[in-house]
């Protein structure tokens, strides 16, 4: 890939790695740019990071849901 | 002073108690492991723990909030089990990226815009909402989703969930991106596109 002219499709794959891993430099680089540029990859990745919080919360819900059926 | 002595309040978890977690144990670990043998396995093992180490037990957390801590273990030592037995296919590619082709024309594009979900942040207060989740996670292919949930729900690192499951690192983040996807593809359906 070209690293300074991301697609959407490569950059959806690393909004993705950027929650697993340390992304290198010119990934970071050309990614931060290419959200700026585009609403739809802003949007993915907002989509993600939304994503990982709903399933920190998933394991609570579970426990939420044991609080009221003793209520 | 008639104070309750930490041991006498540990013979308050009663196997009857323990009892009346089992099935939403189960459902939990079974999101997880989409294995129903391994996950009665997971289960029966924490009940175990749960009755040896009651004394563990601080009462300062809710019972099954105790429980799901421990449940969190065996599951990943079924995971680590199943992987050294390779009595699972966890090595096995679940496919590549392809299918999400169509999301993306011939140069890369989004084919269509990804809706704008305005504040998700409310649907976190929805007890509905993670049902939706878990029934989106269901639709998950098995190792796609073992591997997410360990990502996501275990809260580990790609270095130990490659060693616990035997997968390259490469492969890791091709199913972790496909579980994030398809998850919010299917949140976008199910959810957030509901009414518009």
């Amino acid at each position: 890939m070209s690293l300074l002219s991301l697609t959407c499709k490569e950059a959806s794959r690393l909004s993705s790695e950027a929650l697993d891993r340390k992304l290198g430099f010119r990934e970071r680089l050309s990614l931060r740019m290419h959200l700026a540029m585009c609403d739809g990859c802003s949007r993915v990745n907002a989509q993600y990071q939304f994503l990982r919080r709903a399933m920190s919360q998933l394991f609570e819900s579970h426990v939420d849901t044991d609080v009221a059926d003793r209520d | 002073m008639d104070m309750t002595k930490p041991s006498e309040i540990s013979t308050q978890v009663k196997s009857q108690e323990l009892e009346a977690h089992r099935s939403s144990l189960f459902k939990f670990a079974m999101l997880q492991l989409r294995n129903q043998a391994q996950a009665e396995d997971a289960v029966q093992e924490t009940m175990l723990a749960a009755m040896q180490g009651a004394e563990r037990f601080s009462g300062n957390s809710s019972l099954r909030t105790w429980l799901t801590g421990i449940l969190k273990h065996k599951i990943l030592d079924q995971i680590r089990k199943s992987a050294r037995e390779r009595t699972s296919d966890l090595a096995y590619d679940e496919g590549s990226t392809d299918d999400f082709d169509a999301l993306f024309n011939e140069r890369g594009a989004h084919a269509e815009k990804p809706a704008d979900w305005g504040n998700p942040e409310a649907a976190l207060s929805q007890r509905k909402f993670f049902e939706i989740l878990e029934r989106c996670m269901e639709g998950l292919p098995k190792n796609t989703a073992r591997v997410f949930a360990m990502r996501e729900i275990m809260g580990l690192d790609t270095k130990e969930i490659c060693k616990d499951t035997g997968i390259s690192a490469t492969n890791c983040g091709v199913l972790l991106y496909r579980a994030r996807m398809a998850l919010r593809l299917c949140l976008d359906e199910r959810w957030f596109g509901a009414n518009r």
